[in-house]
């Protein structure tokens, strides 16, 4: 019965048009009957994190989170230090970690704070930091999913170097138009179907990639062949959407021998 | 001459035959994991001298992070590595989800085991017998040697444009396909506006659509990615009917 309100909820978000408001006080909450181990993080700073915390943080208030086992740490100037903190009060065994925001190979990046030896310049002048590094990464039978670019390429990689742990993520920078809020809302209900998705099933598994995958590849068929494909920015959004899905990876440490 | 001496000169003879037959120019890159210093050196020397750009790596973690730098035509690993480190199938399992990747080689004494295991893939890994007994060595040289040579053969005929080996596409169609996308984007709205962040640069429609006219790094992967979903478009079709239906 709730997979069937998730599946409602679920599919809520899918049909609720772009320009359409969201009125939070029309989805039922749901609750988490599986109550995992795990911490969801993110820091607003500039409009692409603004965009993916407040995602973050809708979700977040329909299912009842944060619970004792779950902390939710959505904070602007966001560091490393603090994350940690927060990061130990969650239980180590079987621990999911959620990342919304701007990533590069090697980190996960938060805002600039003074001080720190790290500084990258994405784009606009805004300055970031290493919020999350190969050195923090969980010894075992843990999950990541970071929604950001590139960070699968080398961080993923080293994650999945600790045995049992999974990763899912993408492995090259991908094209965010922020300031089109067409493309914008279909990413925030791309990230929002998905990460109820995560936190409602009972594994971190290649259905979280395949669930998310399919969100893709319905948002291309919109485009390529459905309605969408009335619209004068048919092309852009498909080319957008897709180097998203092509980089998406899942990643496990499966020991075989 | 002891045996020992006369078996390294009898070897050493054996490699020297096979140095003789190096193709003479290529730009292969190879990467090379192998744990065991006397086979880094040795092999990692021979395919040197078959022409190619090799970078010998003791362990899988250093090998990750050269993975993420460059790009490799061809990786050969080992297998077994000390404890504490993963074993060469895992790291090759996890390899596989990178896209663009090289198809790699498994050097090792457990090839008859590992053929056998099921989450190899048949048709993507090949593992060739590494020999015990160091006379025999050669013989799986030879076999490496054979897959380096088609190797070259294959990088000859690829088409300098297309590095993604996903992707393979003729000219003719890597242009028609440019066209479409050129024709598709400038029909967007607001094609002036500075809108799309990629890596640390904002672009225009009208900016992408010139990376695609001049065949950048950035082009190209457009192109690839306009091709990507030409390519999904008869799963989706299959999946949710054609716009006619």
């Amino acid at each position: 019965m709730v997979r069937k309100a998730i599946k409602k909820l679920i599919d809520y978000f899918w049909k609720i048009e772009p320009n359409e408001v969201i009125d939070s006080e029309l989805i039922p909450p749901v609750p988490i009957l599986w109550d995992r181990p795990g911490i969801k993080f993110g820091s607003p700073y500039d409009n692409w994190t603004k965009l993916v915390v407040s995602v973050m943080q809708d979700v977040t208030n329909s299912l009842g989170l944060p619970t004792e086992r779950f902390k939710v740490l959505l904070k602007p100037n966001l560091s490393t230090e603090h994350f940690e903190e927060e990061r130990k009060k969650v239980h180590l065994e079987g621990r999911l970690e959620i990342f919304c925001g701007h990533g590069k190979d090697d980190a996960l990046l938060g805002p600039f704070i003074e001080g720190t030896e790290t500084e990258h310049i994405i784009e606009n002048n805004i300055k970031h930091s290493d919020l999350y590094t190969k050195e923090m990464i969980p010894n075992h039978n843990s999950a990541m999913f970071a929604y950001c670019c590139s960070a699968a390429s080398f961080l993923g990689q080293c994650y999945v170097y600790k045995k049992g742990n999974v990763f899912l993520g993408f492995n090259q920078p991908f094209l965010i138009d922020i300031e089109d809020k067409v493309f914008v809302e279909r990413c925030s209900q791309i990230l929002k179907a998905s990460l109820m998705h995560m936190l409602t099933s009972d594994s971190f598994d290649y259905k979280q990639k395949d669930n998310m995958a399919e969100l893709y590849e319905e948002i291309i068929h919109y485009y390529q062949f459905g309605n969408g494909s009335e619209d004068l920015n048919r092309t852009k959004y498909v080319v957008l959407f897709f180097t998203q899905y092509e980089s998406l990876v899942f990643m496990e440490n499966k020991r075989t021998i | 001459m002891s045996e020992a001496q006369a078996q390294a000169q009898a070897q050493a003879l054996e490699e020297t035959k096979i140095l003789d037959d190096y193709p003479s120019e290529s730009l292969m890159r190879v990467l090379y994991v192998e744990d065991k210093e006397d086979y880094l050196k040795r092999i990692g020397k021979l395919i040197r001298n078959w022409g190619c750009y090799v970078d010998s790596i003791k362990y899988p973690i250093d090998a990750l992070q050269l993975l993420h730098k460059n790009k490799y035509q061809l990786v050969i690993f080992d297998h077994a590595f000390p404890d504490g480190h993963m074993t060469g199938l895992d790291f090759i399992l996890q390899y596989r989800n990178m896209i663009g990747s090289a198809k790699p080689i498994l050097l090792t004494q457990y090839a008859n085991v590992l053929r056998n295991v099921d989450e190899v893939d048949k048709d993507w890994i090949t593992v060739i017998d590494k020999q015990y007994y160091k006379e025999q060595l050669p013989v799986s040289i030879k076999e490496v040697y054979g897959i380096v040579c088609k190797k070259i053969d294959e990088n000859k005929n690829q088409l300098t444009t297309n590095s993604n080996p996903n992707y393979p596409l003729a000219e003719e169609e890597l242009k028609s396909l440019q066209e479409e996308l050129i024709v598709g984007l400038e029909k967007s709205e607001n094609i002036n506006r500075k809108s799309i962040a990629y890596e640390d640069e904002r672009y225009s429609i009208a900016d992408l659509i010139e990376q695609v006219r001049k065949g950048t790094e950035l082009g190209a992967r457009l192109v690839r990615s306009y091709f990507g979903v030409k390519k999904m478009q008869n799963k989706l079709e299959k999946k949710y009917g054609s716009k006619s239906d």
